[in-house]
């Protein structure tokens, strides 16, 4: 098993992409710690899906964006397993509306969350990966923070932040055999793209090259790559996985 | 173990240096510690002996002495806690 013995967190995993992820990494022999902020049953669903296969998985409550929240969060996952080697910076929200009609609110709430969550999440976890000098962040960005979305000045801000935030990591602790890795995926069927006007679908594919949105699963697999042996020598990368946009 | 041993035992193995060599007039430079190496023993010694270091009164050690001294004074602040 090419994960067995690793302890894995995944943040938003109880649903969409973060689940996927969660449940690929448990399929390599990975603990996960599944996170969730609102979704208990959803999370305990992930889990149990996990344990029925022989798998090690707890699910942690937290919201990302809340400093004290996110340490209780590790110290959970330490007091179960004992320390952390992969975490998946997941968890992120959209709150979508054209600039000049964009409440405060909502750039503050998906900056909080989207961006904060992950340096707060990569604070504390970085304290056990330093120490084992072994660790893997791998964060989860979008296209939208590489070319920009109408509609999403928030969220591709935020995810823009996310990438240069992997890069300026990946730079600090390179020397402690820890890798930073940013994903960006294109449009992939969740629930978070699920609402988007059908105009807006329709565009995005007659930009897509393989003409079809992708699969949770299809950024799960490369997520698994960064998390593995395998990638030891890629950090501070951005890998794209839009279907060729 | 006396507390400055065991300090410089974690940074000794932190900065890969002979911990024979170092006294606690040694400066950080002296050993050769960079930041990050400086960052991951704050981070080792917080956790040996449970104490939380600040990063404004860790900013303010010169010399391995220094640390020693600050742990010492926070483990008798512990201790009357």
């Amino acid at each position: 098993m090419e994960l067995e013995d690793k302890v894995s967190l995944v943040t938003g995993a109880s649903r969409g992409i973060g689940r996927a992820i969660a449940l690929k990494l448990a399929s390599l022999g990975s603990k996960v710690a599944i996170n969730y902020r609102e979704g208990e049953v959803a999370a305990n669903s992930v889990v149990r899906e996990i344990v029925s296969q022989d798998r090690e998985a707890i699910s942690v409550k937290a919201d990302v964006a809340d400093s004290k929240a996110v340490k209780a969060m590790m110290q959970k996952v330490n007091a179960e397993w004992g320390k952390i080697d992969i975490l998946v910076n997941n968890a992120g929200i959209t709150r979508d509306n054209l600039l000049l009609r964009m409440p405060d609110k909502a750039w503050d709430d998906v900056l909080n969350t989207n961006l904060r969550g992950a340096y707060l999440c990569t604070k504390f976890a970085l304290r056990p990966m330093i120490k084992q000098q072994w660790g893997r962040i791998i964060s989860v960005a979008s296209i939208a923070g590489l070319i920009g979305n109408a509609g999403q000045t928030n969220y591709s801000a935020s995810k823009a932040g996310i990438i240069a935030f992997t890069k300026s990591v990946a730079r600090e602790v390179g020397s402690r055999n820890i890798t930073a890795n940013a994903v960006a995926p294109g449009f992939i069927k969740t629930q978070m793209t699920e609402k988007l006007p059908d105009a807006i679908k329709e565009s995005i594919l007659s930009m897509t090259s393989l003409r079809r949105f992708g699969e949770p699963e299809d950024v799960a697999e490369v997520v698994a790559f960064l998390a593995s042996d395998r990638a030891s020598y890629i950090t501070g990368q951005v890998i794209s996985i839009d279907g060729g946009i | 173990m006396s507390i400055e041993e065991q300090i410089k035992e974690i940074v000794a193995k932190i900065v890969h240096v002979d911990k024979n060599l170092m006294t606690k007039e040694s400066t950080f430079k002296d050993i050769k510690a960079d930041s990050l190496d400086m960052v991951q023993a704050l981070v080792a010694v917080e956790d040996k002996f449970d104490i939380e270091i600040l990063d404004e009164e860790a900013q303010k050690f010169q010399t391995f002495g220094d640390f020693v001294d600050y742990v010492e004074k926070r483990l008798a602040e512990k201790e009357k806690a």
